[in-house]
């Protein structure tokens, strides 16, 4: 059953351009729900609304069944966890961590209680004493996720958490989140801009572009299922390379033909017409090097090398159009050797050249 | 060439000190000369010191008089400044509209008119209502100066205080007014501690709106202290030394809260967030 429904959203700034326009998502119970997309794209719009910090221009919310459109934040049972930390910056840790347990009206006794598990997940029970400005950017997070917890709330918001925090500390405490979420279940909205952090930690990823769901599904079906080229485009590291092609005919096989480039395309998989212009997308690691005289091969010539340990990634250009594919490292080519490669069938993405839109059937 | 140019750096920071302590130090040595020991055509340095300044300002009713009446007003005025001043500059800050500029420049511009425009009017006023020479109509006049003074220094100090931390307390519960005075105001506390101080500054050195609307009864400090210069040649230069140095003490006491405030307003608006 869905825990949270989100039913025809709307949302207008003063300016009176619509960030948000029909919006509808439902979040089941415990789960851990990723809003992804480039900047600017209403992500954090969407958290506000939830959240209670911004008013719901038109559409109705839902939470645990009740319509809470016109709620105050405390009346809808969330925490929320912001970018730059937003800690008190007069209080101590403990008071910081406290300060909403406060306005409950509890016993100190029961507050002390649920302060010192609250700070020992998140492992800063030596902080208490400190102010937060003496504390890093991760220590900092960390207070501001026990915050949150510490309520015991039915929904975690979490808005661009891991933004400020260098590259280590962003992987480790992103480890911590998930392993929360695993010990406390709770239904979470989580926003973010990384890609790989949408990958990591959610069971469904939705992907919004100009306040819009480009695509909402597992992140296993987003990466390997993209309904379009934006998200093909959006997730993944290297990007996917994309190469403008023709359909032919040969036989009754469907053959791709574009600059420098001539392959056969399984017709089972997907919708194609003699004659189309569609776009082919293909993984870096899913392009792999073989022999002359191999099916499907394609002559090019590499461009570049770069080393990264154990994969090496390779540059090269077909025709006019630069594609780039990882080996692994002990198997790497030479700058400027002549190489064949091949785009692994079943990996294939094809997309129609101008609405971007994905060729593949849909099975069932 | 490093070397030489902060050896320029510290002659400059030094003759600039001396421009600006000089004058305080020989007020504050004139303060405990006798009068013959001022009125020499060589300056003294050494010289017999004295307390009889400091006496016979003590023991005179007009500056006992001026004394009372400038902390009473000075005070006053401020604190109504701070009740008046302190909810509109918040209410400024965190309900911006598009007339918000029109209304700071309002607030400013208050600050723009010369104390005689602003003290003739409210002669007639003060007369009319027989409240002419009173603490009251004083005090009543100088809001203009400390509402706006400490309206327009408290909103930079409220501007500071990030929304997301109001947000957050929202978030944790809290309602508006539970979030001013738990979370907004005490942390733009230090802030605001130099706006007010320095209104009361202003307020207590004010002199040409106290010349105006008082006569006697509650004359300030800075207009008793103005009085001593009409004597003619008579000047008791030692008296009118230990009276400055006496008006300048309020200032000094609270020059480290508008410090404070000066270099919190200045300072980069990330800080409190580290990497
Ligand atoms: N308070 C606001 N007033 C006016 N426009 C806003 C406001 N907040 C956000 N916007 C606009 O709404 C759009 C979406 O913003 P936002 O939800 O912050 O995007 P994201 O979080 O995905 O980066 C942007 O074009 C932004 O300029
Ligand atoms: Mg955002």
């Amino acid at each position: 059953m869905e825990f949270i429904h989100i039913k025809d959203f709307r949302k207008i700034y003063d300016d009176n351009v619509a960030v948000l326009n029909n919006f509808n998502l439902d979040v089941r119970e415990n789960e851990f729900v990723v809003l992804l997309g480039p900047s600017g794209c209403g992500k954090s719009t969407l958290l506000r609304m939830i959240a209670g910090l911004e008013n719901i221009t038109a559409g109705d919310l839902y939470i645990a069944g009740k319509r809470v459109n016109d709620a105050r934040p405390r009346e809808r049972n969330i925490a929320m966890v912001f970018q730059n930390y937003a800690l008190y910056p007069h209080m101590n840790v403990y008071d910081n961590i406290a300060f909403g347990l406060r306005r409950m009206k509890m016993s100190e006794g029961e507050m002390q209680r649920r302060v010192e598990d609250a700070s020992g997940l998140l492992g800063i029970s030596e902080f208490h004493r400190k102010r937060p400005d003496q504390l890093s950017g991760g220590q900092q997070q960390r207070v501001a996720i026990a915050r949150a917890i510490v309520k015991t709330p039915q929904v975690f918001l979490f808005d661009e958490p891991l933004s400020n925090l260098d590259a280590k500390l962003r992987n480790s405490l992103r480890g911590e989140i998930k392993k929360l979420h695993i010990k406390l279940n709770t239904t979470t909205i989580y926003v973010t801009h990384d890609q790989l952090e949408a990958m990591t930690l959610a069971d469904r990823i939705v992907l919004m572009r100009n306040g819009k769901i480009e695509q909402a599904g597992t992140p296993d079906e987003i990466y390997n299922k993209p309904e379009s080229m934006f998200t093909a485009g959006f997730i993944g590291t290297p990007q996917i390379n994309f190469f403008p092609v023709e359909i032919q005919g040969e036989g009754n096989r469907p053959v791709a033909v574009g600059d420098g480039l001539r392959m056969p395309l399984p017709p089972e998989s997907f919708n194609l017409n003699i004659g189309q212009k569609v776009v082919i997308g293909i993984r870096p690691s899913h392009i792999e090097m073989v022999g002359r005289n191999d099916g499907g091969a394609v002559a090019t010539r590499v461009d570049m090398l770069e080393n990264m340990g154990e994969e090496t990634l390779v540059s090269f250009t077909l025709g006019s159009t630069p594609g780039v594919f990882l080996v692994l490292s002990d198997r790497a080519p030479n700058r400027s050797e002549e190489i064949f490669i091949r785009f692994m069938p079943n990996k294939l993405h094809v997309f129609v050249h101008d609405s971007s839109v994905s060729l593949r059937r849909k099975i069932g | 060439m490093r070397l030489i140019r902060n050896l320029i750096g510290f002659v400059l920071v030094v003759a600039l000190a001396l421009m600006v302590l000089f004058p305080a130090a020989w007020t504050l040595m004139g303060s405990f000369k006798h009068l013959k020991d001022i009125v020499t055509t060589e300056a003294k340095f050494i010289f017999t010191p004295t307390l009889e300044n400091y006496a016979t300002i003590f023991s005179s009713v007009d500056i006992y008089k001026g004394v009372v009446n400038s902390l009473i007003i000075s005070g006053v005025a401020t604190l109504l400044g701070v009740i008046f001043g302190l909810p509109a500059a918040y209410a400024l800050s965190k309900f911006k509209t598009k007339r918000t500029p029109d209304i700071m420049f309002f607030i400013l511009s208050l600050r723009f008119m010369p104390p005689v425009a602003i003290a003739i009017p409210w002669i007639s006023v003060w007369l009319n209502l027989n409240l002419f020479d009173t603490r009251v109509a004083v005090i009543v006049t100088y809001l203009i100066t400390s509402i706006s003074t400490i309206a327009w220094m408290a909103v930079a100090a409220f501007d500071r205080v990030s929304p997301q931390i109001e947000e957050a307390a929202y978030v944790d519960g809290y309602g508006q007014y539970e979030i001013f005075w738990r979370v907004s105001l005490p942390v733009a506390f230090k802030s605001l501690l130099g706006a007010v101080a320095y209104a009361f500054v202003v307020v207590w050195n004010e002199l040409m709106i106290g010349l105006i609307l008082t006569s006697s009864r509650s004359t300030t400090l800075p207009v008793v202290a103005a009085g001593y210069t009409s004597m003619g040649k008579e000047i008791p230069w030692g008296v009118l030394n230990a009276a400055t140095v006496i008006l300048a003490i309020p200032p000094i006491l609270v020059l480290g809260l508008i410090a404070q405030f000066m270099s919190s307003v200045f300072k980069h608006r990330g800080s409190g967030v580290k990497g």
